[in-house]
């Protein structure tokens, strides 16, 4: 009975190591010829014992060379290659065994253009369906997508543009900075995104969150009778401004990295894409304004002047936190 | 008033179940999916829209009061629970849909009922918007969306009900009221006497 509960002890252990597992597995599959393809595929291993993971190939695909596996450096390497009919284009790559796992795997895809896909898969989600090289229409709508969600998860550029919706109450004037705003950071982005300009990301965020402090400022020397250039001027300030914004744009492009082909196209999706975004937060917040001034039935005042200390000191808050990190 | 919170959130605690899986849209982040959950699941749209409808048909005494209550209501309930996670039945977020839809239908209520809806309506909603899946530190990101989510909603709607002035428009309302009152009923019966639903 004590040999049993120790043989299950022993089982349940090494078990337990193998599931915790959680350096990713590595599937590569390139493309050598017209639905030829090598495979490289890399499962993490402890000495001789490797996760139970397999690369699962649609029916279309059948081995030409019996795999070759070797443990390097705590992983299990197999290179092998296979022919597909029709290619892969469109077939389900799957890893079986992942679902009982904590682990991930990355599959990277190298199509014979030079572009590749790549795709992380999870035990909630263990396959990939391979796609075709991108089209224009692809590019343009993934870059599209991605300049939405950047100016949807930029709370700092969000804030600076609820900041001027409490600067002006003039329609005509609101359009006009919006506008200028608009013009200001697309000619930046452009330049930082094409490298004709580049400007250092820290110093750029830590004046983004500056421009926020300005304009907060401004709302409360206007609610006191003060109207100073930004008052008389906004648009000029939001083009200015604007210009550092774009520079904040170029960078998360940067970041995201622009594609092999259609460089002009991306770039002119995603910054349509930042539009977009900025138009929605714009048209919600006006029309929650609207609303809560029906339902409250309350003067502007008191609670634009509210709303202008919270974001003027949320963003004077960024702008010392993004000094601090950057070491000045 | 004080003695009707009370039983609210008795009855709201007593009503404490296990959590309902609400799968997240990916690629959004955490923010954005809790921003969205109120819209996501019926049985808080539908509370939060015949809430929104209540208090804008009678803007601005009614919403004067019932709209910070809501939100009030919504945001310290959203903090204990990112302390405290745990999940709500669906009954309670359907009897405050219940009534809110009959008194949206009727064109009944006084500030008292409609904040006490209100009331109800942001710590159903809130106790039952705990983020499945998304991971502890960001918990109260997802929280903070849902929060900004339900009075968004409550807002929209109030406010365009607000605006509707001609007698044709107030109609409409009062029907929205009712198609809200049947539907949460209806919902409302299948929950609570699941035997009673028809074979498949």
């Amino acid at each position: 009975m004590r040999l049993l509960a120790i043989l299950l002890l022993v089982l349940f252990g090494v078990g337990g190591a193998a599931a915790h597992e959680l350096r990713p597995a590595y599937l590569e599959i390139t493309e050598t010829a017209p639905e030829q393809y090598s495979i490289l595929w890399k499962v993490p291993a402890r000495g001789e014992y490797r996760l139970s993971l397999h690369v699962g190939l649609p029916d279309v695909c059948a081995e030409v060379t019996t795999p070759v596996t070797a443990i390097v450096e705590a992983a299990s390497t197999s290179r092998w290659n296979i022919r597909c009919d029709g290619g892969l284009a469109g077939q389900t790559i799957s890893i079986d065994g992942l679902v009982a796992t904590y682990t991930d795997a990355l599959v990277r895809v190298m199509r014979a253009d030079g572009t590749a896909q790549t795709a992380r898969l999870t035990p909630d989600f263990p396959e990939v369906v391979v796609t075709a090289a991108s089209t224009a229409a692809d590019t343009a709508r993934t870059y599209f997508l991605l300049g939405v969600q950047h100016i949807m998860l930029g709370l700092d550029h969000l804030l600076f543009l609820l900041a001027l919706l409490l600067l002006i109450r003039e329609p005509r004037m609101l359009v006009a900075t919006i506008t200028a705003f608009t013009v200001a950071h697309s000619v930046t982005l452009a330049f930082a995104a094409f490298g004709f300009a580049a400007a250092p990301q820290a110093p750029i965020e830590a004046l983004v969150a500056l421009s926020i402090v300005f304009i907060a400022a401004e709302i409360v020397r206007k609610q006191r009778g003060h109207a100073d250039i930004a008052g008389r001027y906004p648009w000029l300030i939001a083009f200015l401004f604007g210009l550092l914004h774009g520079f904040g744009f170029g960078g998360a492009l940067r970041e995201i990295g622009l594609p092999q082909k259609d460089v002009p196209l991306a770039l002119l999706t995603f910054n349509l894409g930042v539009e977009a975004g900025q138009l929605l937060f714009v048209a919600l917040a006006l029309a929650a304004i609207a609303s809560l001034r029906m339902l409250l039935a309350f003067s502007a005042e008191q609670p634009r002047l509210v709303t202008a200390y919270l974001v003027g000191s949320l963003s004077a808050a960024w702008f010392v936190q993004r000094i601090i990190a950057f070491g000045v | 008033m004080k003695a009707l919170i009370v039983l609210a959130m008795l009855l709201m605690a007593g009503a404490c179940g296990p959590a309902m899986a609400h799968a997240p849209i990916k690629g959004i982040g955490t923010f954005y999916n809790g921003l969205l959950h109120p819209v996501l699941v019926p049985a808080h749209l539908l509370v939060l829209a015949a809430v929104g409808l209540l208090i804008g048909q009678h803007a601005p005494r009614v919403s004067r009061l019932a709209l910070p209550a809501f939100a009030a209501a919504l945001t310290v309930t959203l903090a204990l629970i990112d302390a405290s996670p745990g999940a709500l039945q669906q009954w309670p977020l359907l009897a405050i849909a219940l009534v809110a839809g009959l008194a949206v239908a009727l064109a009944r209520a006084g500030s008292l009922v409609a904040t006490a809806l209100a009331l109800g309506a942001g710590v159903a909603v809130a106790l039952d918007s705990a983020p499945d899946g998304a991971p502890d530190e960001q918990v109260w990101l997802a929280l903070s969306g849902t929060g900004l989510g339900a009075a968004l909603v409550v807002t929209y709607v109030g406010g365009f009900a607000a605006r509707l002035e001609l007698p044709w428009q107030k109609t409409a309302i009062r029907a929205a009221g009712s198609w809200i009152a049947a539907s949460a009923l209806l919902v409302l019966t299948l929950d609570l006497f699941p035997t009673a639903s028809p074979p498949a």
